[in-house]
C-alpha cells in the first residue's frame, strides 16, 4: 500500500520564500499547499486540514496569536513558526503553539527538513497516543454500558449474569447493531428515574 | 466583600468558578450597531454596584457633548461566557443605558422595546417573536478586505460538498447552542453563499438581544473559518438578498395563543385579525425601522420572494405577511419584509406598536390575496387599492416622519435622531455617483 504523504501549508508572504519552501518540501514527497494571508490560511486549512503549518510570523491579515489559537484550538494543523527576528514578541508566540518549534529566517533547508521531519513524527505519535487513548476509553465505557444493562436485566427479570448476556447478544444480531447500543437502550430503558 | 445581592453573589461565584477573565458589556445605538465596553472581571461587582460611565456623545444617535455622561447597568440574566474563548476566557452581557441621575436614558433602544413590551402587557399581552436570519459569507483578501467572492456555488437546501459553507454554518450553530440558544433549523439558502440560521422564538426583549447576540457570533464564527459575514440586505445584483422575516404571536396572561381562535374559519382569533390589520395600516411607516440602509429597498423588488406589496395571504409568499399554516399553539404571523441590518429593538417595538394599535382600534384587515402578487400588473394592483411598500429609504422616512404612532412607538428623542441619521444617509448616498451611472450615461449624453 502506497504511503500517505503529509500535508504540509505553506504560509509565508514573500513569493521567493514561498516558492522556496514548497520546492525544498516537494522534493522530498510532502503534499504542499501554499498561501499568504491569514485568511485564507484559515480557509485552506479547515478544507485540507494539513498535518502540518509552516506559519510566517509577519503575514497579514488577523493578528498572528489569535491565528495561532484558532488553529491549535480547533484541532486543525500543527503550527511550526518562522521567523527574522527572535526577540521577546516572537517567544510569546511560541508560546502559544504545541510543538514549540520554529524555523529561523533566512532559511536554511537542512535545518527545515531536520525541524518539519521531527515535528511530523512528534504529530504522528501524539495522533496515536490520542487513537489508543480514546480506544481505552471506548473499551472502558463499552465495558461499563454492559455490565449496568446486566446488572439491570438480571434484577427486573431474575437471570443470572450469562442469561443477561445472552439476551444482550441475540438483540444484538437480531437488530444488527452493536452490543453497546442495545446495552444503552436498556439501560435507557430501565435505569430508575432519580 | 459586600454584594447587592443573592443573584450577584452567585453571579460572581461563578465567574471566578469560569476562570472569566475579561467581561464586554454590550449595547446598542440607534442605528442597530453593537457597541461595546471591556472590565476585568475583578471589576465587576462594582460595576453592578453602581455602573460604568462613558461618553454618551460618542455614540450615534445618543447625546449631544453638553450632556454627555451617562452610565450603563448591565442585565445579571444575560451572562454568557463566549465557547470560542480559552485563555483568558471572556464573557460578556447585555446593558441597559442611563442617565447620570438614575433615569433610563429614552435614546437606548433597549429600554424603547421595553417600554412598548410594558404596554402590550398592560393590554393582557406579551408578544413573541422567532426570527429567521439570513446573511452571506465572502471570502476576504490577503488584507482581511471583504471580496463578494462565495465560499460555495450551492443553492436552497443544498448540502456538501456544494455547500462550502455548512461548516462554518455547523460551527455557527454549535457555538449558538452552547450559548444557550435552541437552533430550529439550519440550511443553505437560495443565492450561493447564502445560509439561514433560525432559532427559537421568544419574548420580544429577549428575541431582540438573541439578534445582536446571532449577529455577533456569526461574524467572530466566520472569521474563525476565514469568511467575511455579512447581514447586508442585498450586496448583490441578480441574487436574492438576506431577510430577516419575524413570525410574531402573542399570548394570553396564562400562556396561550391568543391569534388562536378554533371556532374561526381560518382559525384565527379576532386579536390576530386586528393586529394584522395594524401592520397592514403602519407598514409603510414602519419600514423605515425594519428596512434601515438605502441598500434594504434594493432587496424588495419582485423577482426573489421578497415583498412589496401590503397585503396578506395564507399561503403565498408574495404579500407582505403570510400566515403560516402552523395553529393552536403555533398561530403567528409571519412579516416579511424586514431584513438583518434593522435595529431589532426598534424593528420589534414599532412593529408591536402597530399591532396593538390594530387591536386598540379594532382595525380589520383587508381580504387576503391568493394569487402571486409578482405576476399582477401595476393596473391590476391599482384595481385592487393595493398599496406599496416604499421604494426607497427617502420615501420610506417620509412616512416614518408623519406617523404619531412610529413617534410614540420609539419615543421623541430616538424618534428625532433616526431621522436624522437616515436622511444623512440618503443625502450621501443621492450625492454618490455610481458605476452604473456612468455606464450608461457617459458615452450616452
Amino acid at each position: 500500500m502506497k504511503a500517505v504523504r503529509s500535508k504540509i501549508l505553506i504560509v509565508e508572504q514573500q513569493v521567493s520564500i514561498r516558492t522556496k519552501i514548497c520546492t525544498w518540501l516537494s522534493q522530498e514527497g510532502y503534499a504542499i499547499f501554499e498561501c499568504k494571508d491569514a485568511f485564507k490560511t484559515l480557509r485552506l486549512a479547515r478544507q485540507i486540514l494539513p498535518d502540518l503549518i509552516l506559519l510566517d510570523t509577519s503575514i497579514r491579515g488577523i493578528n498572528t496569536k489569535q491565528l495561532i489559537e484558532i488553529i491549535e484550538t480547533d484541532q486543525l494543523s500543527k503550527v511550526v513558526l518562522t521567523a527574522e527576528s527572535i526577540n521577546d514578541d516572537f517567544m510569546q508566540l511560541l508560546d502559544e503553539t504545541t510543538l514549540k518549534k520554529f524555523v529561523k529566517k533566512p532559511i536554511d533547508r537542512n535545518d527545515m527538513m531536520e525541524i518539519v521531519k521531527a515535528s511530523l513524527v512528534a504529530i504522528n505519535e501524539a495522533k496515536k497516543a490520542k487513537s489508543q487513548r480514546d480506544r481505552e476509553l471506548t473499551d472502558s465505557a463499552k465495558a461499563a454500558a454492559i455490565v449496568k444493562a446486566k446488572e439491570l436485566i438480571m434484577s427486573k427479570w431474575n437471570l443470572t449474569e450469562d442469561q443477561a448476556y445472552a439476551y444482550l447478544r441475540k438483540k444484538s444480531m437480531n437488530y444488527s447493531v452493536p452490543i453497546e447500543y442495545i446495552a444503552k437502550a436498556v439501560i435507557k430503558k430501565y435505569q430508575p428515574k432519580p | 466583600m459586600k454584594y447587592i445581592s443573592d443573584e450577584k453573589k452567585e453571579l460572581m461565584d461563578l465567574i471566578e468558578a469560569l476562570d472569566v477573565e475579561l467581561i464586554h458589556l454590550q449595547f446598542t445605538d440607534i442605528i442597530g450597531i453593537p457597541k461595546n465596553v471591556t472590565i476585568m472581571a475583578h471589576q465587576l461587582n462594582k460595576v453592578l454596584e453602581s455602573g460604568i460611565t462613558f461618553d454618551g456623545s460618542s455614540i450615534d444617535g445618543f447625546v449631544r457633548v453638553e450632556e454627555s455622561d451617562m452610565y450603563l447597568r448591565p442585565d445579571i440574566t444575560t451572562f454568557t461566557v463566549f465557547p470560542w474563548t480559552s485563555s483568558p476566557k471572556e464573557a460578556r452581557m447585555i446593558c441597559d443605558v442611563y442617565n447620570m441621575d438614575g433615569t433610563p436614558f429614552e435614546g437606548c433602544p433597549r429600554y424603547i422595546l421595553k417600554q412598548a413590551v410594558k404596554e402590550s402587557e398592560a393590554l393582557g399581552y406579551t408578544m413573541n417573536v422567532g426570527p429567521e436570519c439570513e446573511f452571506f459569507l465572502f471570502h476576504t483578501d490577503s488584507n482581511g478586505v471583504p471580496s463578494l467572492e462565495v465560499h460555495d456555488q450551492a443553492s436552497y437546501f443544498d448540502l456538501a460538498p456544494m455547500d462550502m459553507g455548512g461548516n462554518a454554518r455547523n460551527d455557527i450553530s454549535l457555538t449558538l447552542k452552547q450559548m444557550g440558544f435552541k437552533i430550529e433549523a439550519s440550511h443553505h439558502e437560495v443565492a450561493p453563499g447564502q445560509h439561514e440560521i433560525d432559532f427559537e422564538y421568544a419574548d420580544a426583549l429577549k428575541t431582540a438581544d438573541n439578534i445582536m447576540t446571532f449577529k455577533m457570533v456569526v461574524r467572530i464564527i466566520a472569521q474563525r473559518h476565514g469568511l467575511h459575514a455579512t447581514f447586508m440586505p442585498k450586496p448583490h445584483i441578480g441574487i436574492s438578498g438576506s431577510g430577516m422575516h419575524l413570525n410574531i404571536s402573542l399570548s394570553n396572561p396564562n400562556g396561550t395563543n391568543a391569534f388562536y381562535d378554533p371556532k374561526d374559519e381560518l382559525q384565527m382569533s379576532s386579536t390576530a385579525y386586528h393586529f394584522l390589520g395594524g401592520l397592514l395600516t403602519h407598514a409603510k411607516a414602519f419600514t423605515a425601522l425594519t428596512n434601515p440602509t438605502v441598500n434594504s429597498y434594493k432587496r424588495l423588488v419582485p423577482g426573489y420572494e421578497a415583498p412589496i406589496l401590503i397585503a396578506w395571504s395564507l399561503s403565498n409568499r408574495s404579500p407582505l405577511i403570510r400566515v403560516p399554516s402552523g395553529r393552536s399553539e403555533s398561530t403567528r404571523l409571519e412579516l416579511r419584509s424586514p431584513d438583518p441590518s434593522a435595529n431589532p429593538y426598534l424593528a420589534l417595538a414599532a412593529t408591536l406598536k402597530a399591532g396593538l394599535d390594530g387591536i386598540k382600534n379594532k382595525i380589520e384587515p383587508p381580504a387576503q390575496i391568493s394569487n402571486n402578487l409578482y405576476e399582477y400588473s401595476d393596473t391590476e394592483i391599482d384595481e385592487l387599492n393595493i398599496e406599496r411598500l416604499p421604494s426607497n429609504l427617502y420615501e420610506a422616512l417620509k412616512e416614518f416622519s408623519q406617523s404619531a404612532t412610529m413617534r410614540e412607538a420609539i419615543g421623541d428623542h430616538a424618534f428625532k435622531r433616526y431621522k436624522e441619521a437616515a436622511m444623512y444617509e440618503w443625502n450621501e448616498y443621492s450625492k454618490y455617483v455610481s458605476q452604473w451611472e456612468l455606464n450608461r450615461y457617459l458615452r450616452k449624453f
